[in-house]
């Protein structure tokens, strides 16, 4: 038994680990943003998952509480408890992942908005539930005064959740993200989705059985700490962001701001964004490469302009950090915490 | 042992109060935006999140001059050109006059041109913008 868990456990990590990367490498995001590199919104396969994954838990541990206080069964406490120490974690991930992506997307890391408020106060409001668990001596009062204050803790999960539907808020709601999540999209997110949801279950279950093999863990963290190789060798070399594009029958002709100085770029090839334009309402023809950050190599000067002899579009920085701390936070916290039992 | 447990219960439902607090105050404090009319009554410098509408700009070396306005009030804010051409992915031009944008910044009151057309000056840490648009866009790869 426990070795079969184990191995549909492993299946589920690696099939994490093989979305995550197939996301932030292959999976559409909008052409055109508000603000910041488009690529960025890749994030959203990594930081809605985990955000609506810490409710479920959430969730789950409040109905266990409510069974273990109307019922006094001691299995059901243990299974609360284990569902909200997962659920702390996934939350953690959520507001590190929400910030990094807000970072960029939004123009501020940390800017209380309501729904960033509202998952902050959760998560401070199941620290405390672990705060009273740990400070009454006696076990069975702590048990059941604890599971009281869980169910009294949930009340900041809809709260969180609702507040940008009912107040003016930089966060998307359903309506908005429900546009974007078609298709491709919808495939890819979907999966991610159920993915991150049934890890934390099988997760929570193999901690509450301790039965957890670190071994399995660990393919994450390595993974993680590959995707900031990943991020260096992206980054290594001259980078910059297209303000401008200009498509001609031949190539393109990119004005590229590269931290100071806006750099003319006449480049041979077609453009890496696919499809290469959009046409916007008012008819416009939005070459899909502007705001996204590139990699070149220069080649000699032809004019005003110098010829790149490569180019690439990399991956805004936060996607790569989401990922690394989503690996992180999930696995090696979690390692962390089986360790001080 | 009764006394005790009269405690727990009292922590525990001051706990649920004090966190129904916060979020009432999160729910309803959580626009935490000022306008630019709401600046009229400052009389010293503040930290300010405003939204505000783009009325003009003009470029002056590394920095960005804008008019922001209400409809009633005017004030002028500075911010930096790196810094905008990195958020937005463009250099600025005509086309950002008549937009909606909510600016952090540190706001001075006092008319620097002193002709009482701007209730003063916004020096601008961060300019802010909410994702909902994005998601209309058609799906791109790369």
């Amino acid at each position: 038994m426990k070795k079969a868990i184990l191995g549909v456990f492993l299946v589920l990590v690696l099939a994490d680990v093989f979305t995550v990367l197939y996301s932030i490498f292959n999976a559409p995001y909008p052409g055109i943003v508000p603000i910041g590199d488009p690529t960025a919104y890749r994030n959203i396969y990594i930081h809605v998952p985990v955000a609506v994954t810490s409710y479920i838990l959430f969730g789950l541990a409040t109905i266990l509480a409510a069974l273990y206080i109307a019922r006094n069964r001691e299995k059901y406490e243990h299974m609360a408890h284990s569902f909200i120490i997962v659920g702390l974690v996934y939350s953690a991930a959520a507001l590190v992942t929400g910030s990094i992506w807000a970072n960029e997307s939004w123009g501020s890391a940390w800017n209380w908005d309501p729904r960033e408020t509202g998952v902050l106060m959760m998560f401070i409001a199941y620290l405390v539930y672990v705060l009273i668990r740990r400070s009454i001596r006696d076990p069975l009062k702590s048990k059941r005064i604890s599971m009281a204050y869980a169910i009294i803790a949930f009340s900041t999960v809809p709260i969180s959740f609702a507040l940008p539907y009912v107040v003016p808020s930089l966060h998307p709601v359903t309506s908005d993200t429900g546009s974007f999540l078609v298709g491709t999209a919808a495939m890819i997110f979907g999966i991610r989705m159920l993915l991150v949801i049934m890890t934390s279950i099988m997760l929570t279950i193999l901690y509450m059985k301790g039965w957890l093999d670190k071994r399995i863990l660990v393919i994450p963290v390595i993974v993680a700490i590959a995707v900031l190789f990943v991020t260096a060798y992206d980054y290594r070399g001259d980078t910059g962001i297209v303000v401008n594009a200009t498509l001609t029958g031949e190539g393109m002709l990119l004005e590229v701001y590269t931290g100071g100085e806006t750099l003319c770029l006449a480049y041979n090839g077609t453009s890496p964004v696919k499809p290469e334009t959009i046409t916007l309402e008012d008819g416009t023809v939005w070459p899909t490469i502007v705001k996204h950050t590139i990699k070149y190599e220069l080649g000699p000067q032809q004019g005003e302009c110098y010829t790149a002899t490569s180019l690439e579009v990399i991956n805004h920085w936060s996607v790569y950090a989401d990922t690394f701390f989503y690996f992180i936070l999930i696995y090696a916290v979690i390692i962390f915490i089986i360790n001080r039992g | 042992m009764a006394q005790r447990k009269k405690q727990y219960k009292t922590l525990i439902i001051l706990i649920g109060i004090v966190l129904f607090a916060v979020a009432a105050y999160a729910l309803t404090s959580g626009e935490g935006y000022d306008t630019v009319s709401s600046l009229a009554d400052a009389d010293r410098t503040v930290r300010v999140t405003i939204k505000a509408t783009i009325e003009d700009y003009t470029l002056n070396g590394d920095t960005i001059i804008f008019v922001l306005g209400d409809g009633h009030y005017r004030i002028i804010a500075y911010y930096s050109v790196d810094k905008f051409i990195g958020l937005h992915g463009r250099a600025p031009g005509d086309w950002i006059i008549g937009q909606d944008i909510v600016v952090q910044g540190v706001y001075t009151p006092g008319d620097p041109t002193g002709t009482g057309t701007y209730l003063g000056v916004l020096d601008v840490s961060n300019m802010l913008e909410g994702c909902h648009e994005g998601y209309k866009a058609p799906q791109v790869t790369s």
